[in-house]
């Protein structure tokens, strides 16, 4: 039976739909993550890792936009081919909010990263984890309020633009 | 400088940018007809999507696509920077505009029969740009990723686990070194825009070839009717461009009435929020068949818009003689703007799973 191009399409489509994601992408690779995700400086963080070699000695590094502190060392334990590891480690009080990553690699090259958000609070800080809002499907309320000059400017851009279109819908060529 | 002297020198810059730039090939004919609104919503869309091209260029110096940062960012945009909340309403009132007049644009193509040979394929690539258009569409309630951008970007996660492999772009474990909030923005800034050009172009050069579709009438055929008509292809882009001016402007007036909504940021794991009002209609399908139904009933939906040239192989293009496939489309339409309006009259919480 001769297989056309659409059929053969369908096919591995079909294919594709019943394979996970994950069975497709799956690295081999060390992963980390971080426990919580979001923290306070000064607080403290469990980094986890898996899919690891036992016996492997990962460093673990915070980096930021414009830093980079070290955490110290951690070695891979467990049987077999499949080890891990689970270390709490404190984030530097004096470290700026924002956004980083906790990068975990070995001096063979592996690497793994993991996001972590530090927030300022000190007081958050001393009691642990950040604490998480209640979500709200509430607007964000801002001071959007427009000066007269700024109202009384896109209202003019806005006649203007109008002035144009209706000018080169209506024009005879 | 004299008026004398001015005007002709005027004229011969006109004359030479006309003659270096060949502008005398764009005055080829095209039908009267093509003038009318229904036949310029294509055209509307595009000088739409030319204002939301140069506003996302904006706002794309000051967006931050970090899951810890973008929510604080479009604050910033908003309350900062210099034009940033105006840009930002521009932009989203022009991506709601847009998508109404590319679905006008589509459903003016089904009821008028535009799609019968010669003019398949390029059904096919408007069905392209209709989803690339709803892609971006999107990936950008998702970028601000506030309460209803994060529940978005989930039911987004949820709905590319249904379809396996398929869907692994979509997933986190796609790439463990970006988070995927950072990769739909640059599925919003280069990936779509780019597969939304080579579309465009090629959706442009199809009309060329086959020209405007003929006039509906009672008795009309479908055929190429290029180099055919009493209008110009020239005065037709200025009227295009007209409108495009007229569409800024409606944007910009709804930006000073209606500023570009945001919510408060995201909390992963709830759903108190309905997403925007073009995807609002398959919520009622997600109640009743779960998440898999975000992504299979717009699957079978554009199978459906797909087999459209396919069934309907006769010539003619009046609705009277299309009465089945119009009525079906009709009935089609009628569920999905019920199913529309039954999610925005039901609680936000009604639609959890």
């Amino acid at each position: 039976m001769k297989l056309h191009t659409p059929s053969i399409a369908i096919i591995i489509a079909a294919i594709l739909v019943w394979i996970p994601a994950s069975a497709v992408f799956a690295h081999g690779e060390p992963v980390i993550r971080v426990d919580p995700a979001v923290a306070a400086a000064g607080g403290s963080i469990t980094v986890i890792g898996t899919e690891m070699e036992p016996g492997e000695v990962f460093n673990l590094v915070l980096e930021g936009a414009a830093t980079s502190v070290s955490l110290g060392q951690v070695t891979v334990e467990g049987d077999g081919d499949e080890g891990g590891f689970a270390v709490t480690m404190s984030i530097p009080s004096d470290l700026a909010p924002g956004s980083y990553r906790v990068r975990a690699s070995t001096e063979e090259g592996e690497t793994a990263v993991a996001d972590l958000t530090v927030t300022a609070s000190a007081a958050e800080a001393d009691s642990g984890p950040a604490m998480v809002e209640e979500p709200s499907g509430e607007p964000h309320l801002l001071d959007r309020t427009k000066s007269a000059s700024q109202v009384a400017g896109i209202a003019a851009a806005s006649v203007a633009s109008a002035i144009l279109g209706v000018w080169l819908i209506r024009r005879r060529t | 400088m004299s008026a004398e002297t001015d005007v002709p020198r005027r004229a011969s810059i006109v004359d030479a940018l006309r003659e270096r730039l060949g502008l005398d090939g764009l005055a080829y004919p095209v039908p009267d007809h093509a003038n009318t609104l229904g036949h310029s919503l294509g055209g509307i869309t595009l000088a739409g999507f030319a204002i939301l091209f140069v506003s996302g260029i904006y706002l794309a110096q000051f967006y931050h696509p970090h899951p810890a940062d973008a929510h604080s960012s479009v604050v910033a945009l908003i309350t900062i920077v210099p034009f940033g909340d105006l840009v930002r309403s521009v932009h989203f009132w022009t991506a709601q505009i847009v998508t109404v007049t590319v679905l006008l644009h589509m459903l003016r193509v089904l009821f008028s029969g535009a799609y019968k040979r010669p003019r398949e394929v390029n059904w096919y690539v408007g069905l392209g740009l209709l989803a690339i258009t709803l892609a971006l569409v999107f990936t950008g309630s998702v970028l601000k990723f506030d309460q209803e951008g994060l529940e978005a970007l989930q039911h987004n996660n949820e709905a590319a686990q249904v379809i396996g492999a398929l869907g692994g772009w979509f997933s986190a474990e796609f790439s463990r070194t970006v988070p995927l909030l950072t990769r739909l923005f640059d599925g919003h800034v280069t990936i779509l825009p780019l597969l939304f050009g080579l579309l465009i172009v090629a959706h442009a050069y199809l009309v060329k070839q086959h020209g405007i579709s003929p006039k509906v009438t009672p008795e009309a055929v479908s055929r190429a009717t290029a180099g055919e008509g009493g209008s110009r292809f020239s005065s037709h882009v200025a009227r295009l461009v007209g409108y495009g001016f007229l569409l800024l402007a409606v944007a910009l007036l709804f930006s000073l009435l209606w500023p570009a909504p945001l919510g408060q940021p995201g909390v992963a794991g709830a759903e108190v929020t309905k997403p925007w009002w073009m995807f609002l209609w398959l919520f009622p399908a997600e109640e009743a068949w779960g998440v898999r139904a975000l992504a299979v009933v717009p699957a079978v939906l554009g199978v459906l818009l797909a087999m459209v040239p396919i069934v309907d192989r006769s010539p003619y293009m009046s609705p009277t003689r299309r009465k089945v496939l119009l009525v079906v489309a009709g009935m089609l339409l009628l569920a999905m703007v019920a199913s529309g309006v039954v999610a925005a009259l039901r609680p936000a919480e009604a639609h959890l799973g």
